[in-house]
């Protein structure tokens, strides 16, 4: 997330019209770590409660184990025109190919 | 659905540590000897919970004590990171323990599930309060749905 925050004038740059964040959380949780992080309108908050937009992407993560549920994938993609230009899925526990920094590079 | 008389039912929630989230059992938390006030409720961060159900039980904290509650916990299905920042928001400090059923097994388990997919929330707990000793239920005070009336910390103190 600071990452996103961070390089918000470059990617504007690039022609991006909106960064947003999903997760499969609610609207309520979405809002307050939106506040806490300080994202004001830089980035949209976006909770997939239901997963269903997760599911629907097929990229959905069993963390039953670690008493979290089924939740997302961490993951970024460029989408144009409602089409996916570009996906970039980390590989399990790491944080690398969906960066800010890595995300501009596809720009 | 669980009923006075019954033992709690088994799981693990999960609490915010200094490092991590953090395993509770349900053995532990309702361990024999001990009296615990628990409640549930749709979700953190949500309207009635922050306003009212929270805050309550932090503000009834020193009469809870006085009638001999050890615990008091709070339940949701959100996760342990949520809960921890959700309990720093409300300020519980170590007054109320904030507890995680991220998986909703122990809500499962108490039959008060509350389907809030309509609202994008999936799978949630309904509003109750209860009280435990030794491990059994002595009261049981669910909501009807949308309301915030039999969980309170006032009405739960006139039942210790």
């Amino acid at each position: 997330m600071p990452g996103f925050l961070a390089n918000i004038e470059a990617l504007k740059t690039k022609g991006v019209d909106t960064v947003a964040c999903i997760s499969v959380n609610d609207a309520f949780v979405m809002g307050a770590w939106g506040k806490d992080q300080k994202v004001g309108d830089k980035i949209l908050m976006l909770g997939d409660g239901n997963a269903e937009f997760t599911q629907a992407m097929g990229l959905p993560l069993d963390a039953t184990k670690n008493g979290l549920g089924i939740r997302s994938q961490r993951y970024a993609m460029i989408v144009d025109g409602g089409i996916i230009k570009e996906l970039l899925v980390e590989k399990p526990g790491a944080f690398e190919v969906s960066t800010a920094e890595s995300v501009l590079k596809h720009l | 659905m669980a009923k006075v008389g019954d033992k709690v039912p088994s799981a693990t929630l999960r609490t915010m540590g200094p490092e991590g989230p953090k395993p509770v059992t349900t053995e532990e938390l309702f361990a024999p000897g001990k009296k615990v006030v628990a409640f549930a409720l749709p979700g953190a961060f949500t309207p009635t919970c922050s306003a009212k159900h929270v805050p309550g039980f932090v503000t009834e904290y020193d009469k809870l004590k006085a009638k001999g509650v050890d615990t008091i916990a709070c339940i949701s299905v959100n996760d342990a990171f949520v809960m921890g920042a959700w309990g720093k928001d409300q300020k519980a400090g170590d007054k109320v323990m904030m507890l995680g059923d991220g998986n909703g097994e122990f809500t499962e388990a108490m039959g008060l599930t509350m389907d809030g997919s309509k609202f994008g929330l999936g799978t949630r707990s309904q509003r109750y309060a209860m009280i435990v000793e030794d491990g059994v239920i002595k009261d049981l005070f669910v909501e009807k749905p949308g309301a915030f009336e039999v969980s309170s910390a006032e009405y739960v103190l006139n039942h210790l």
